[in-house]
């Protein structure tokens, strides 16, 4: 999902929000009869001759197609993205692209954080969030585990990701997790 | 070192613990959205259904498909149709639903997990936190069990205790210091309860 479906669905929220709104208000005022010259009864006899024009079906269906694609188009856009597979590094021209396989890098990552104690276990990847491109690392950590030393693991190790990646547009997520419960630690008599 | 790994000026390492070197500016904080999106999957299925029925209408009245279409059942309904007591009802309650979309589409989301002091973005969600803090109060003199609540702002952990005074007054220290690290400490309740023996 991107920033733009979000901010979409925002907008929809909100004209469907304002819309529901003023039915319901007109339909109380309809009640009470405060519409002025609206009639108190529907009468839809001005529209019959509709149905019964050659272009209807036409205008229906095409009506129809349209709103049924967007309204397609737009639940498909909620599909969760795919994590990013390579990341194009400095150095490329017309002559080549220098790519970087991003599931490796980011194991590597991973894996470095994972040799932090306290921290059980890490995996690693890279997706777009909200416009940027997010190197995100999901790790799990003891109970027991330093926070701040977790902390200073995750800058170091996205430090060696920036130098090794080159790029400077990269932000991190280091999402962490914490076990349900500790690990048996080694024990010190 | 070259001066091109200089952090930003923005990425200012927290107080307290070296700066370092060149460590990646934090992703965006994480946001519910959650909400959002689902309500949004709703309206796009409506509209969805919406485009499939008008289809269905069109087929129909275009004599390729048996039946009745749809629209003329819902004309027969509307037709004659005089403001009763339900009408208000309806009304009031379109009216309600259409002000909670609003609200809800106007609100700003809130922040989904609590950031640790980094420089690079480390973030803890609030059930972990929780487990941080059970785990923390559990080590605490007189505690016999401890359970945690939390939201980004606020931990709220009730404690089984031997009934000893100053046990909430410590579980609280120890859960704060716990928290330390994390770059918005949540406010600290403790509730005591002495366990029956």
């Amino acid at each position: 999902m991107t920033r733009g479906t979000v901010a979409f669905d925002r907008v929809m929220m909100a004209v469907v929000g304002v819309v529901l709104l003023a039915l319901g208000v007109l339909g109380i005022l309809w009640w009470a009869g405060r519409l002025g010259t609206i009639p108190q009864q529907v009468d839809l006899s001005g529209i019959r001759w509709w149905p019964q024009q050659a272009w209807w079906p036409w205008a229906l269906g095409a009506g129809g197609v349209v709103v049924a694609l967007l309204g397609l188009r737009w639940l498909l856009s909620h599909l969760p993205r795919g994590a990013v597979s390579h990341l194009s590094l400095p150095g490329s021209d017309a002559r080549g692209r220098l790519l970087a396989a991003a599931g490796p890098v980011l194991d590597a990552a991973a894996h470095a954080l994972a040799e932090t104690p306290g921290v059980r276990s890490a995996r690693g990847r890279i997706e777009h969030d909200r416009g940027r491109v997010v190197t995100r690392i999901d790790a799990t950590i003891e109970r027991s585990a330093d926070l701040a030393l977790v902390a200073s693991a995750a800058d170091a190790v996205t430090a060696d990701l920036q130098s090794a990646l080159e790029r400077q547009d990269l932000t991190s997520r280091v999402q962490l997790r914490t076990a349900g419960s500790d690990r048996p630690q080694p024990r010190v008599y | 070192m070259n001066a091109h790994a200089a952090p930003e000026a923005e990425a200012v390492p927290p107080a307290g613990r070296a700066a370092p070197r060149g460590a990646m500016p934090p992703a965006k904080t994480p946001r519910r959205v959650g909400s959002i999106a689902a309500l949004g999957m709703l309206i796009a299925l409506v509209v969805t259904a919406v485009g499939v029925l008008a289809v269905r209408d069109a087929l129909v009245y275009g004599g390729l498909l048996g039946g009745t279409p749809f629209l003329h059942d819902l004309a027969k309904r509307l037709q004659g149709l005089r403001p009763e007591a339900w009408v208000v009802v309806a009304g009031a309650v379109l009216a309600l639903v259409g002000l909670a979309l609003l609200f809800r589409a106007l609100r700003p989301s809130s922040p989904k997990v609590t950031a640790l002091q980094a420089a690079s973005g480390v973030f803890l969600r609030p059930r972990d936190v929780s487990r941080l803090v059970e785990s923390a109060a559990q080590g605490v003199d007189g505690v016999l069990g401890a359970h945690a609540s939390s939201t980004p702002r606020r931990v709220t952990v009730s404690v089984r205790s031997t009934g000893d005074a100053g046990v909430a007054d410590h579980v609280r220290e120890v859960v704060a210091a716990r928290l330390a690290p994390l770059k918005a400490p949540p406010a600290v309740r403790v509730r005591t309860e002495r366990s029956k023996r």
